[in-house]
């Protein structure tokens, strides 16, 4: 058999795969949109809340404690250090009305971190971690992350925010048991505290 | 060939349709956001930051100078001078109209806003951007170190 319908037989056959492929296309798109997936939070959402997280860290840290003192602690290292010592590096997670230890009894103690992060955050429906970083004792430049406030894995569109505290060895113990004396000098370490936020 | 022709223009049709199916879904205000981002990065790290002897503290507000921005926006001549300042201004005639909400952690409000833009119904696109900030009285030693609020700043 012979005719000439073979042009249009061919553009008609590129056309409809086309609408195949394209129709798959929106579909896979479209089918995924669920509150946990990745789409679910927007490019601006996360910039918001990475904005808060910054602003909480930078804030807390450029607020000494003793007004009439500028050189003194400031109230984001006061709080990790009333963490440390008052709290005994112990892991707290929100229950809906405080910070609570495993045990469910103790209570961590307040401080402005810990106002803050109820205020800002708890308040608004963020999900948050707060973890601290700082160098292992052993040489090879190892890291160690402790967890102050976990609520748990923070989804595939967490942001960071994170900002460098110097502990000195009149912060906090020169024996202390778990951020290790890092230096000779009167440097203790120095401790990067990391706030994880996501939308629930 | 009219089998082909009709099929061609069902093919043309479909493909300008459907991109207007999802125009409620698209969002066209990146430019609207991002101007948000800026005018409230300038005003928690500069117009409104507290100033001392020693420099300018991000993110520390000053509730002296909250005050005198509250009252700029409310006076027209001043309030133009202030969105020229905070690149509000898209051209001579044009200007965006700013909203500043501060939101205490004692639960006050105060909603910055012109009465003018008040009037601008609230239809179309609106950028926002929040900020956390501590605000402070620095002729007030009793107030040291001052209150938590959100800082939420929105320009359509």
């Amino acid at each position: 058999m012979r005719d000439n319908r073979g042009q249009i037989q061919t553009i008609e056959g590129i056309v409809a795969a086309f609408i195949v492929v394209f129709a798959l296309a929106i579909v896979v798109q479209t089918t995924s949109v669920t509150p946990l997936s990745s789409s679910f939070t927007n490019q601006h959402i996360k910039l918001e809340l990475q904005n808060v997280g910054n602003d909480l860290l930078s804030t807390l840290d450029q607020t000494p404690w003793n007004r009439s003192d500028p050189a003194s602690a400031s109230e984001l290292k006061l709080g990790v250090v009333t963490w440390a010592v008052f709290d005994n590096y112990t892991m707290f997670t929100w229950n809906n009305t405080a910070f609570v230890a495993s045990d469910h009894i103790t209570v961590m103690t307040d401080s402005y971190l810990t106002k803050a992060l109820k205020f800002a955050l708890v308040a608004n429906g963020t999900a948050f971690n707060l973890e601290l970083r700082y160098p292992d004792a052993g040489a090879g430049g190892n890291m160690k992350t402790t967890k102050v406030i976990w609520n748990g894995d923070p989804s595939e569109n967490s942001v960071t925010a994170s900002r460098y505290i110097t502990l000195s060895d009149d912060d906090i113990a020169h024996q202390d048991h778990v951020i290790p004396d890092y230096s000779s000098t009167s440097l203790h370490a120095t401790v990067e505290v990391r706030l994880t936020l996501w939308v629930m | 060939m009219i089998g082909i022709g009709i099929f061609l223009l069902a093919f043309m049709f479909v493909f300008a349709f459907i991109p207007g199916l999802f125009v409620p879904f698209v969002s066209n205000s990146d430019e609207l956001t991002m101007t948000a981002d800026r005018t409230a990065a300038t005003l928690v790290d500069d117009t409104l930051a507290l100033h001392d002897g020693s420099g300018v503290y991000p993110g520390i507000l000053d509730a002296s100078q909250i005050n005198a921005f509250a009252s700029a926006v409310n006076n027209p001549a001043q309030y133009n001078q202030l969105r020229a300042g905070l690149g509000l201004n898209m051209t001579d005639s044009a200007l965006y109209s700013l909203e500043v909400v501060i939101s205490w952690q004692n639960g006050s409000t105060m909603d910055i806003i012109n009465s003018d833009d008040r009037a601008v119904t609230l239809i179309g696109n609106v950028g926002q951007s929040k900020r956390f900030v501590f605000i402070r009285d620095p002729s007030n030693p009793a107030d040291y170190p001052g209150a938590m609020a959100v800082l939420k700043v929105r320009v359509w």
